[in-house]
């Protein structure tokens, strides 16, 4: 695959506060990359910064070869957006909205045919010819999200796209969203909801106080894993042993079961099993804790943390 | 179609908007015919000027009113950033927003126009067209000076305060065209460069070049709004257009080629200082252009530099470079034209007053009430020309007055002098309330 963004370096300051410092990744075409972190981890700005909002102090964006700095209009013509406040004209009417969307974005010739794909992919049609300020937050969500894709951009940054959805529509967006995956699009999305970012992300992205801590595909090996491992009663020994051992850190003890983060893959992790068991420990239970996007988020936050704290 | 244009037109043409317009119009001019026919002033009278009248009230005032919200609006409804984001250019975004905004605006008002050339009968057929071109121009000015204001207020933390600006720069360019359509006799003259024009032709002149360059400025902060950025070229071209046009009622024929180069230098000196003032305070400033200008000299980015330069450290170049010429060809006084032919050492001085106080705007922004820098700049400035020294003499302190306040055209090199010092305090100061903004004291941003 071919990296349609290539970030570098890319430090972003407000006076007295470094919302970015120094981040540095590479999207591949065709991916879905979830962008998570806690509150203030400068997700927003990233974005912004991405689309070309907002102007870092040092470093580079690239979208698909063209710097966004140097020639924004060029790469807003191949982006798409929906920021968290939607940015919609709520006195014109779905279809005026969709078609200065796309007349905005340099589409000419089948603007009339795009508004109605794009309103059927978001299951707009019978609201076409509303007010937007009279639709639900729901509907609204969707005139935005379509607004941002009618022009079949190569990339779509979406800040928290399916708040307010409920969750019919929530499962209709994944849909939406691999099938854009499907025909090309590559798309970096934000949102507190992790569970609904498994449901199609490929990638993952965690920002923490600004700086990156980890960029991976999902499914991948995580460089750290959070083991559960359950001892029969009455062995300390080998907590004691498992404790000394360098590739495990943040141990944390729940009567005779401890959680523990263990830096190695799963042979690692078998070679570890077997030597807790040559040095004599009742282990009753042994395997990493989850392999979901929450819990793999939490690992990598949590791991995050240790060398600052 | 400019999109832009389409959707302002979405936004303003309804059918019930341009009937009930088209009908309160014709009831007015129905009254006004009615009124003339009444009071024996004869059909011409009252309705031409009441034409003129409501022309200018609905191009002008309301057209430049709708021009500003055309932007505003967007800012309130969030959906700038939107906009911001289209792959429009910005000239497509300058007019779309512009003549979209005011189109229905503009069908009432041509009516008025059209109605003022029909009736005005007692004015020859070139004086008629005069005031047409007249109207024609000063409107178009009021609506994209409005604009300008509005581009002005994009980056602005408190936008809402500038709403009274705007409405401000409105109304007194307005009055400023209402006074030159009503009161510049059409008999007048004006010496210009040596030339004698006639007074009313040459400022109609001069109001479609100002048109001009307002529609290049507002193009250019839109530019610059959508982060296209480049060289400020247009910037430096105006003020040297600018000095140069004002300097033709100063310059004559029979001056020696050195004076008139000086007098030149001198208006276009006062002109750039002016300018410098302007942009500074009306301009959004971002307190991290210092640092992105040296990071972008240390790697050599010097197109960059170019373009991020702010307005008001342009204008003060181009001050510099004048005050430069001012005191390179310094000499005798030429009494004939005033003191602006031979300001000398005095242009330094007067640089050196602008510099300091933009310098000490600069560090309010920095400081802990940045968002109120203007107004502390104001109140600051108030005390240091006008009330300090006023209670000087009063107090018989002499001495103090002149090292607060020091005179340019008494003791040029004296006040130069004074003012460097001033200067450098404030530069020091500056330096330290920057410093103490841009140490990072923690990281995180939403």
């Amino acid at each position: 695959m071919s990296s349609l963004i290539e970030v570098a370096g890319l430090v972003v300051e407000y006076p007295g506060l470094r919302a970015l410092d120094q981040v540095s990744f590479t999207l591949e075409a065709g991916t879905i990359t979830a962008l998570v972190g806690p509150n203030g981890a400068g997700k927003t700005t990233l974005m912004r910064c991405l689309c070309g909002l907002d102007r870092p102090l040092e470093g580079r964006i690239l979208l698909a070869g063209f710097d966004v700095m140097e020639a924004p209009r060029e790469c807003h013509a191949r982006l798409g957006f929906l920021p968290d406040f939607l940015g919609l004209y709520d006195a014109l009417t779905v279809a005026q909205c969709l078609q200065y969307a796309a007349a905005a974005h340099a589409i000419r010739l089948e603007i009339p045919s795009r508004i109605t794909t794009t309103a059927a992919r978001l299951a707009l049609t019978p609201y076409l010819s509303q007010p937007v300020g009279t639709l639900s937050r729901g509907l609204r969500q969707r005139v935005a999200i379509g607004q941002a894709i009618i022009h079949s951009p190569k990339m779509l940054i979406l800040d928290e796209p399916a708040s307010g959805l409920d969750p019919e529509a929530r499962h209709a967006l994944a849909q939406l969203f691999h099938t854009l995956q499907a025909e090309g699009m590559t798309l970096l999305v934000s949102s507190h909801i992790l569970a609904e970012l498994e449901d199609y992300a490929t990638h993952m992205l965690i920002l923490r106080a600004g700086q990156l801590i980890e960029h991976r595909a999902l499914g991948s090996a995580p460089a750290h894993t959070m083991l559960i491992i359950e001892f029969a009663q009455g062995q300390p020994a080998g907590l004691a042993w498992l404790a000394a051992q360098p590739a495990v850190s943040e141990l944390v003890t729940t009567g005779a079961t401890v959680r523990c983060l263990f830096a190695g893959d799963a042979a690692a992790q078998a070679t570890l099993l077997h030597a807790l068991l040559l040095a004599g420990a009742g282990v009753v239970r042994f395997g990493p804790a989850g392999a979901d996007l929450q819990q793999s988020y939490l690992e990598t936050v949590r791991h995050g943390q240790v060398p600052l704290s | 179609m400019n999109p832009e244009l389409q959707r302002q037109w979405w936004l303003e043409l309804s059918p019930a908007r341009l009937i009930t317009h088209g009908a309160g119009l014709g009831v007015l001019f129905v009254l006004v015919g009615l009124l003339d026919a009444r009071f024996g002033l004869g059909f011409g009278a009252a309705t031409p000027t009441a034409a003129l009248l409501v022309f200018v009230c609905l191009a002008a005032w309301i057209g430049g009113q709708r021009v500003a919200d055309a932007l505003l609006d967007e800012l309130r409804a969030q959906t700038w950033d939107m906009q911001r984001l289209s792959a429009l250019s910005p000239w497509s975004m300058t007019w779309g927003k512009w003549l979209g905004a005011t189109t229905d605006v503009w069908l009432g008002s041509l009516l008025c126009l059209a109605i003022f050339l029909q009736t005005a009968q007692s004015l020859t057929v070139s004086i008629r067209a005069l005031f047409a071109l007249e109207a024609l121009g000063g409107a178009l000015l009021v609506q994209i000076l409005s604009l300008i204001g509005a581009l002005a207020l994009t980056g602005h933390p408190r936008r809402l305060k500038g709403l009274l600006g705007g409405r401000l720069v409105m109304v007194s360019s307005s009055l400023g065209y209402a006074w030159l359509a009503f009161h510049l006799g059409t008999d007048e003259t004006v010496r210009w460069y040596g030339q004698v024009l006639p007074a009313r032709v040459f400022c109609t002149g001069l109001l479609w070049v100002a048109l001009v360059w307002g529609t290049l400025g507002a193009y250019r902060l839109m530019a610059e709004t959508l982060q296209v950025r480049g060289i400020p070229w247009a910037w430096v071209s105006f003020l040297l257009f600018a000095g140069g046009v004002a300097a033709g009622g100063y310059v004559q024929p029979e001056q020696l080629p050195v004076v008139q180069l000086r007098t030149l230098a001198a208006v276009v000196l006062i002109g750039a200082l002016g300018a410098a003032y302007l942009t500074a305070f009306n301009l959004p400033r971002d307190p991290l252009f210092a640092r992105r200008l040296c990071g972008y000299a240390r790697a050599s980015q010097w197109r960059r530099v170019a373009e991020e330069t702010p307005l008001w450290i342009v204008a003060l170049g181009v001050g510099l470079v004048a005050v430069v010429v001012c005191v390179g060809t310094a000499g005798p006084v030429d009494d004939a034209v005033g003191p602006i032919t031979h300001l000398g050492l005095a242009a330094f001085a007067l640089w050196a007053y602008a510099a300091r106080d933009l310098l000490l705007l600069l560090g309010l922004g920095f400081g802990p009430r940045a968002a109120r820098a203007e107004t502390t700049a104001v109140l600051i400035l108030a005390l240091l020309y006008w009330v300090i020294p006023a209670l000087c003499t009063l107090l018989g302190l002499g001495a103090f007055r002149v090292g607060v306040r020091p005179p340019v055209f008494a003791g040029p090199g004296a006040a130069s002098l004074i003012l460097l010092v001033q200067l450098a305090g404030v530069g020091v100061w500056t330096w330290r309330a920057y410093q103490m903004r841009m140490t990072p004291q923690a990281t995180g941003r939403t």
